[in-house]
């Protein structure tokens, strides 16, 4: 199953890719209402477009001034303005509508591809002022201190993504943080 | 204690290429530092020979070409086509390492690919070669399995990734178990490219060339050389062998960076442009000067923009690689 996983401003969205062959992603106008509708101002009416060809999902930025970084680089013009259609991988990450700045903020937006097959719905854990913590899914453990917004914790039965005050969990990924004295 | 200088040799290479201000630069600080590829190629194929047991008739009857071609070779012709050098490495007896060494530096193609039959066959047989006969070997299993399968007779397979591929591949110990493991397999060798395919229809139609990335039209539109329109309709029928000057030259006349042709070269399971090589040292050079530079009009839409500046580039350097490119390359209006 090939999934976009969207956070903006705290809210997770999972929305699964294969349901049609084209998604057109921005935050809409009055005559155009986009597949995949973003608020963030920072963002294009017109973004860009998630395109199924061949059974191979790709993503092409329409390059207008609100930039798109797609595995920490910027989405540019190819040679005499063409577009750069990037094809997806699982784990691939953006930041829609960031400038030049790839940085993760309540005025940007957070995306993942994932093609991973994980039942279940996601969940959100409240990780305000935790620095340290500890990802299971029943089969493997991982600690990590500090990550930085947007780690993607990926385990055999679940997958986690960090952002900041809150981290997402799906399957069977859990998270322990130690009580704070 | 060895020290391997390779990957900061290229990419000193790769940065010395950029600061280039012009072609003449290229020439006298690049070139001095690359050998040609016929050299290099005329050296390997000597010590190669030398190496195993055979005369020069020996192993030219074994690879199935002409003692005169054999010659041909040692002082610097390239075999035309990826199937001799597979036959020149099988022949050689080589490790599965060093025949994609061969593959990739001395004939531009890429690696053993296990999703590819032939290439299947041919990783069982280096792996599996005590008695050093692996093209005798090869042979014989190709034989086996061209008479009992049919490609595209059986219903497709779910799409196993490459690494599991590989990993299943390697545990198979007996020429019986391959021709099962390819008879389970055979609609997934016809799948070897479709990522690339996929991504040249997509770029085509994210830049609106013809209906739904009509690659074929284009290539009439601006009116392609002959082999290129016949691998452009082969990409249409899913049904093109990559080779990498093709693809490199695929990139040109679609007006593709650097970053792209990369990409393209990397779905066809070969390496990126190398900074090394005296003919993608050139091609990196245009790219990253007409990039840098901006020479393309973004206004203008030109789709012959970046061939008509190769073409120009390539043509005031005279070398062997290049002559042979150029001939790739259509005849485009000369103005610049």
């Amino acid at each position: 199953m090939n999934q976009l996983i969207v956070i903006e401003n705290g809210q997770l969205d999972a929305i699964c890719l294969d349901d049609r062959t084209s998604w057109e992603i921005g935050r809409g106008s009055r005559e155009f209402r986009p597949d995949i509708r973003l608020h963030s101002p920072t963002v294009s009416r017109k973004h860009g477009k998630f395109q199924n060809m061949d059974g191979c999902w790709f993503y092409t930025d329409y390059n207008v001034k609100n930039t798109t970084v797609y595995n920490n680089r910027h989405i540019r013009k190819g040679l005499g303005g063409k577009s750069k259609p990037v094809m997806l991988r699982d784990g691939d990450v953006f930041v829609f509508g960031c400038g030049e700045t790839p940085e993760i903020n309540e005025k940007t937006i957070w995306a993942l591809y994932s093609s991973r097959n994980c039942e279940g719905a996601w969940r959100a854990a409240d990780t305000r002022g935790v620095h340290h913590l500890t990802f299971s899914d029943g089969k493997q453990t991982m600690q990590l201190e500090c990550p930085p917004k947007g780690t993607v914790i990926t385990q055999p039965a679940g997958m986690g993504i960090y952002m900041g005050d809150i981290t997402y969990l799906l399957g069977q990924t859990a998270l322990s943080i130690p009580v704070q004295e | 204690m060895t020290v391997d200088h390779t990957p900061l040799e290229t990419l000193y290479l790769r940065e010395e290429i950029a600061r280039c201000e012009d072609v003449n630069e290229l020439k006298e600080r690049i070139f001095p530092l690359l050998r040609s590829q016929q050299e290099q190629w005329s050296l390997y194929i000597q010590q190669l020979i030398a190496d195993s047991k055979f005369t020069k008739s020996g192993f030219a009857q074994l690879c199935g070409v002409s003692r005169v071609t054999i010659d041909k070779w040692c002082k610097g012709a390239i075999p035309k086509n990826r199937e001799t050098f597979l036959r020149i490495g099988m022949a050689a007896n080589l490790t599965v390492e060093k025949m994609n060494l061969l593959l990739r530096r001395y004939g531009q193609y890429p690696g053993l690919y296990s999703k590819s039959l032939e290439d299947c066959i041919c990783l069982f047989v280096l792996g599996h070669n005590e008695k050093k006969d692996a093209l005798q070997q090869f042979r014989y299993i190709h034989g086996r399995i061209s008479e009992k399968l049919i490609p595209g007779s059986s219903p497709p397979c779910d799409n196993v990734s490459t690494v599991k591929f590989d990993r299943l591949l390697s545990g198979i110990d007996s020429r019986d178990l391959l021709e099962e493991f390819i008879a389970d397999n055979i609609s997934m060798f016809s799948y070897s490219y479709h990522k690339f395919y996929a991504y040249v229809k997509m770029f085509l139609s994210a830049n609106n060339y013809g209906l739904a990335g009509n690659v074929f039209e284009l290539a009439e539109t601006q009116g392609w050389s002959s082999s290129l329109r016949q691998c452009v309709s082969a990409i249409r029928q899913k049904k093109w062998y990559p080779t990498r000057n093709k693809i490199i030259s695929l990139g040109l006349h679609l007006c593709m960076d650097h970053e792209q042709i990369n990409e393209m070269l990397e779905l066809a399971h070969m390496e990126p442009l190398c900074a090394k090589n005296l003919f993608e040292s050139v091609i990196i050079f245009i790219l990253e000067d007409a990039e840098i530079n901006n020479l393309l009009d973004m206004e203008a839409e030109d789709p012959d923009a970046l061939c008509r500046y190769a073409k120009k580039v390539m043509g005031e350097l005279e070398l062997p690689e290049i002559d042979s490119f150029l001939s790739e390359i259509s005849e485009i209006d000369d103005v610049w």
